[in-house]
């Protein structure tokens, strides 16, 4: 009975898990401007550098 | 009775009405902030300035900060153009700072569900504002905010079953 209640309680926390996914992302949708962002901060440094 | 009655009818076809006109110029305004949204995309590829959503600004504030058209915005899904607007353009650059202030200080006060969420992508665009290093302070913890809002309803579901 212990069990089934854990295997209850993961179900439930992975369906919410799920809807946050849904919502917020896997945080690839950005990534791309966030890469690029750090790029830039990177030449920002060179430049300081030279 | 029938008297009575009339009145009543005749208040709820303008109810109607109005709704209707609502819906109208919210999906009307959708459009134009798509639209504002895309010229902005096309002037910075062509390396020109991005000033369409500037102009559109004014009229999209006026438009959000009506509490009494919450309903009719997020019905539309005028989110999902929120969500565009708010996105960084091409070359990693964010919209101007009048403009992630003007949304993000109006979106702390509708009532948004996860389902408008989910239409729209607007969560996804906040952790991008949550992480990103050229969010201003202010901002970042309008951000941090929402998400914990809209983070809530979804956590605190079914745990009370046991209740």
């Amino acid at each position: 009975a212990k069990q089934t209640q854990f295997a209850q309680q993961s179900k439930i926390d992975q369906d919410k898990l799920d809807e946050l996914y849904e919502i917020f992302g896997d945080g690839e949708e950005y990534a791309w401007a966030l890469e690029a962002e750090d790029v830039m901060d990177a030449d920002n440094d060179d430049d300081q550098d030279d | 009775n029938a008297i009575l009655k009339k009145p009543t009818k005749k208040r709820k076809n303008n109810d109607v009405d109005l709704e209707a006109m609502q819906d109208e110029a919210i999906s009307h305004l959708k459009g134009l902030m798509k639209e504002a949204a895309y010229l902005d995309i096309d002037a910075v590829n062509n390396k020109k300035p991005a000033i369409n959503k500037l102009k559109l600004l004014p009229q999209v504030k006026d438009t959000l900060l009506k509490s009494n058209l919450y309903d009719s915005i997020l019905d539309n899904n005028l989110l999902e153009a929120v969500r565009i607007w708010l996105e960084p353009l091409p070359d990693a650059s964010l919209p101007s700072f009048e403009i992630q202030k003007a949304l993000l200080n109006e979106l702390v006060k509708m009532p948004i569900k996860t389902i408008h969420l989910r239409e729209s992508g607007l969560g996804k665009v906040m952790v991008f504002y949550q992480k990103s290093k050229k969010v201003d302070n202010s901002l970042k913890r309008i951000a941090e905010k929402l998400i914990g809002d809209w983070t809530r309803p979804v956590m605190g579901r079914s745990d009370n079953y046991r209740a």
